[in-house]
């Protein structure tokens, strides 16, 4: 097997340096003369690492891809310019052939790159050119060398590697360097290999004076042979050049870090620990199964413990931050900007944002699909928009946020918006649906029709977009992780996609619940609140509609699925739901409202056996039609549960989604000015809004149940120690409290593993509307304030609490809560 | 030709075999978490050791009827394709059979049975040959084209 026939270490590298070459050569334009040299300095270092790379593993093309690429960047780096737009093209251009290379080992004998020389061999002919650059004389002047160091022989001497930096730097500027220690085979030689610092010096001396300077260097005058290998005049780069580059083709250059996964020492140290404590705790186990003694609870916590320590450790070794993708659009958006001739801003946000590789590959098409939608369907013409009062430039944003065991994508535009009525014609007369089926349709319903198989709204086919597959396929992709896509527009203003995906795949946080005589699991993150029906209740009612059963959920509406009879008719084949009829009578009826983005629906199950956490297994191929299913696993008792989707039942009970609530909402803060709030009291007897979001669940406890443990307080929930997140509260007031008094623990949403706060009393959950909803600007504390029968009721971002520090209710300024009553009163 | 090995089950009257090298083990039926919405032939998913197994009703495909309750089959699991884990419900698991590779005669050729092809429309496409053994007709299935007559009819 050749070199390149093998993904290796290299390729790999190779990868992420061209990832880097490719933002730093994009982002040329926007810097000033300092960084702009830096810049340039930066990305030859790291074509210097590939073109050596390259050499070591014999991969000629690379190599002789990349010493004209470096010609230019050094002529650009002289003339203390960013060049024309075209020769930028070009190093693009040729940075995608060498990604190419690179990546795709199977094609690399097939791969021509011939083009690209001849395109990057004329960019240097056009820069010789020019009246202001002065090419030859300055790189005819500069002699570039090679040395390999010896690091181990030099320390072995006594010399500091500080002062043989500064020796190297006497004779000319660093260009680069590597240092590698050679693998060597422990059972024929010690740990003593060589390290080499393999080192590329720019230096205006010709060869034999640099040999002369560096035979008088001090380190170099006592072990010459063993501190200098080899010292190599590297060949003056040939001038080469790219044909200009097709704006239509995508970037190759994928941040997806092709050739495996690479994990930080860190999380292998701490996989390694874990993996001590587990042998310790099964000695343990061991000796009590040997002495015919039960393991102690508090060896069961230490093993929940354990268990849910490798779960992050493992799970931290597949995120891969977003910016891996995130990175390949904005040259793509300047791509299509040329080619469009639109003006287009691209603002990145929360590119540091992690999740599971798996999402993170199968996300790569479908973000750049939307985003080749937006710029040229999404956007208008530059003509357009100073016609319609906008700005020349539209904006593209995309942001991702990690929200609990979720990641949000949003990626907005400020163009023209998507006109419901439009996509009702186009429907029409593509015949996908029927007036009659658009009959009951909101605006948000006739939005998602975009995502029909073969809908296209673009009057001609371009290059980018229009041909009426993508949609639909971006749809199933997402759906296919486990993700959900959410569409809102407003005519003239713009559109926003909004993307809902699990962090990871593996392991998901569940609701065990029955039904059908069967236990099933759905993924809580699906689930928005569960809901005690009784008929005395007036705030949740449900209700005829005209198409089916509906539930009235404090003033909310949204569609009912009856989980039991839905299975019921999938067990027998029926596909068609039932017509209404009698409204049931649910005496002990447990309402889930399930959310699929941005919709919500209610789910009425039989009964709720366990939280647990599962891990999923895929289901067989025969299986994978049947959307109601999104998985199965293996509960505690060897028994198999079918994971209930949210979205596939809805589609199986063919129901319209209500839009409900939603983090999509928010315009003005990270905060939701629109929320769901739960009603507390909180231990000092103040009352307090929690968004409904930030919570997991609430559970009965009692004072005596707290314990305290160095100064900090647990409860015991599911037979795992939690702490409580209100410390310092519950330390002021815990002693004054009777210790048979009940409390209400409510279990937060939090990264930073599980939260309790303890509360005296939960009243009941608020709508909160937008105008209700003051800011507190600049503080860590509250995020704002409702008046709720004239009180001041003070409202927690828990959600953006990612530390939860143990007093989130400590914070607040009573001066600024002081200031809001006034302004609300 | 070789002499090879074959595991033979019963389906009522029926005698059939597969190579014993696409089994991994035969056991008796476990609990089966039923799947609504799926094909009658398929009885459920069992968990075994870890892997959830899809249970595929022979019987049910052959006859399109059980012919014995799902608590008296038998279960052979097939060796699996990542992580495509098939088991095969039977009434009952028989001995394994030595025969000669070329008694089996493909479909088709002159000399095969059709009335039996006539008798298994369905399972006709997973057959890969017939023989007489002991005046008993074998019927030779392949376990690849059930694999893909489960997940392709779906």
């Amino acid at each position: 097997m050749s070199a390149q026939d093998k993904p290796s270490f290299f390729h790999s590298e190779a990868n992420d340096h061209l990832v880097d070459i490719c933002m730093a050569l994009l982002n040329l334009d926007d810097l000033n003369h300092d960084r702009l040299i830096t810049q340039l300095e930066g990305v030859l270092g790291k074509l210097f690492l590939i073109k050596k790379g390259a050499e070591n593993h014999s991969l000629t093309k690379i190599a002789s891809l990349v010493s004209p690429m470096e010609a230019i960047l050094k002529a650009l780096t002289l003339s203390r310019s960013v060049g024309h737009s075209d020769h930028l093209d070009q190093l693009l251009a040729s940075a995608d052939c060498l990604s190419v290379l690179v990546v795709d080992h199977p094609t690399y004998e097939r791969t021509e790159i011939n083009d690209h020389l001849a395109g990057l061999q004329r960019v240097l002919d056009q820069l010789e050119s020019q009246d202001n650059m002065v090419i030859e004389p300055e790189i005819e002047d500069a002699y570039t060398f090679t040395l390999s160091i010896n690091l181990k022989a030099l320390a072995a001497d006594g010399f500091e590697l500080i002062d043989v930096v500064a020796h190297i730097e006497s004779l000319g500027l660093i260009q680069a360097g590597l240092v590698s220690t050679p693998t060597v085979n422990l059972l024929h030689e010690g740990p003593m290999s060589p390290i080499i610092w393999e080192v590329t010096i720019v230096s205006g001396l010709p060869q034999d004076d640099f040999c002369a300077q560096l035979a008088l260097t001090p380190f170099l005058k006592s072990e010459p042979a063993q501190a200098v290998s080899t010292l190599t005049r590297t060949i003056p780069p040939s001038h080469v050049m790219v044909q200009p580059s097709d704006p239509s083709v995508p970037s190759r250059l994928s941040g997806s870090r092709a050739g495996g996964l690479r994990i930080s020492v860190t999380l292998v140290d701490q996989l390694m620990s874990l993996a001590g404590e587990l042998v310790l705790l099964r000695n343990q186990v061991r000796r009590s199964v040997e002495a015919h003694q039960v393991p102690s609870l508090q060896t069961l916590l230490h093993l929940d413990g354990l268990t849910r320590g490798f779960y992050d450790v493992v799970l931290n070794t597949r995120l891969q931050p977003i910016g891996n993708i995130f990175n390949k659009f904005p040259r793509l958006v300047r791509d299509l900007a040329r080619q469009l001739d639109k003006k287009i801003e691209l603002v990145i946000e929360g590119a540091e944002v992690s999740l599971d590789k798996t999402i993170l590959d199968a996300l790569s098409d479908p973000l750049t699909h939307l985003i080749r939608n937006a710029c040229d369907h999404g956007l208008e013409t530059i003509d357009d928009r100073s016609h319609n009062g906008k700005t020349e430039t539209g904006l593209i944003k995309l942001i991702a946020r990690h929200l609990g065991d979720e990641i949000h994508i949003i990626l907005e535009d400020d163009g023209r918006g998507i006109d419901p009525d439009f996509i009702k014609r186009k429907v029409l007369q593509k015949e996908l649906l029927t007036a009659a089926d658009l009959e009951w349709m909101d605006d948000e319903d006739v939005l998602r029709l975009i995502l029909l198989p073969g809908f296209s709204t673009a009057s001609a086919v371009t290059d980018l977009s229009g041909r009426g597959v993508g949609m639909d396929v971006v749809n199933s992709n997402l759906e296919s992780i486990g993700g959900s896509l959410e569409i809102t527009s407003k005519v003239g203003s713009g559109t926003r996609f909004y993307l809902r995906l699990p962090l990871t795949l593996a392991i998901i946080q569940t609701l065990l619940i029955t039904a059908h005589n069967q236990v099933y699991a759905i993924t809580k993150r699906d689930i928005e609140e569960l809901v005690h029906l009784h008929p005395d209740r007036l705030d949740a009612v449900i209700d005829r509609g005209p198409h089916g059963e509906i539930v009235r959920l404090r003033g909310q509406l949204m569609p009912l699925v009856r989980l039991t009879p839905t299975l019921e008719r999938a067990m027998t084949g029926l596909i068609e739901p039932p017509l209404p009829t009698m409204i049931e009578s649910v005496e002990q009826g447990i309402l889930a409202v399930v959310k699929v983005g941005l919709r919500r629906y209610g789910l009425i199950i039989d009964s709720i056996v366990a939280s647990e956490e599962v891990v999923v297994k895929p289901l067989h191929t025969a299986l994978k039609k049947l959307r109601i299913y999104s998985g199965a696993t293996v509960l505690g008792d060897g028994q198999v549960a079918l994971i209930l989707s949210a979205d596939g039942l809805a589609r199986f009970a063919q129901i319209s989604m209500a839009t409900g609530v939603s983090p999509a909402h928010s315009k003005t803060h990270s905060f939701l000015p629109t929320l769901s709030g739960l009603l507390i009291e909180r231990l000092t007897k103040q009352r307090f809004v929690i968004p409904l979001d930030s919570i997991e669940r609430i559970v009965h406890t009692k004072v005596s149940h707290v314990q305290e443990q160095d100064e900090r307080y647990y409860l015991t929930i599911d037979e795992k120690p939690i702490l409580v997140a209100n410390e310092r509260e519950v330390r002021a007031t815990i002693d004054a409290l009777d210790p048979q008094q009940q409390l209400f623990s409510i279990l937060l949403k939090s990264e930073a593993g599980q939260r309790a706060l303890l509360v005296t009393y939960v009243f009941g959950v608020e709508q909160i509307e937008e105008q209700q909803f003051h800011l507190l600007d600049g503080m860590t504390g509250p995020q704002g304030a409702i008046l709720l029968e004239e009180r001041i009721v003070p409202i927690h971002d828990l959600l953006n609490f990612p530390h939860l520090s143990g007093e989130p209710f400590e914070r607040a300024d009573p001066g600024t809560l002081e200031r809001l009553g006034r302004d609300l009163v | 030709m070789s002499l090879k090995k074959y595991c033979s089950f019963w389906i009522e009257q029926h005698l059939f075999v597969i190579d014993s090298l696409k089994v991994t083990s035969v056991r008796g039926m476990g609990a089966l978490t039923p799947v609504p919405g799926s094909r009658q032939d398929i009885s459920g998913l069992l968990n075994i050791r870890g892997d959830i197994y899809l249970v595929f009703d022979v019987g049910m495909a052959l006859l399109g009827r059980r012919s014995t309750k799902h608590i008296d089959k038998q279960l052979i699991l097939l060796r699996h394709e990542a992580d495509e884990f098939l088991a095969i419900s039977v009434d009952l698991v028989g001995e394994i059979m030595d025969v000669w590779e070329d008694d089996f005669h493909p479909p088709g050729q002159p000399d095969h049975p059709d009335d039996l092809n006539m008798e298994l429309p369905v399972l006709a496409g997973c057959v890969s040959g017939y023989s007489v053994q002991n005046n008993i007709l074998v019927t030779l299935l392949d376990p690849q084209k059930i694999s893909q007559m489960v997940s392709s009819e779906a």
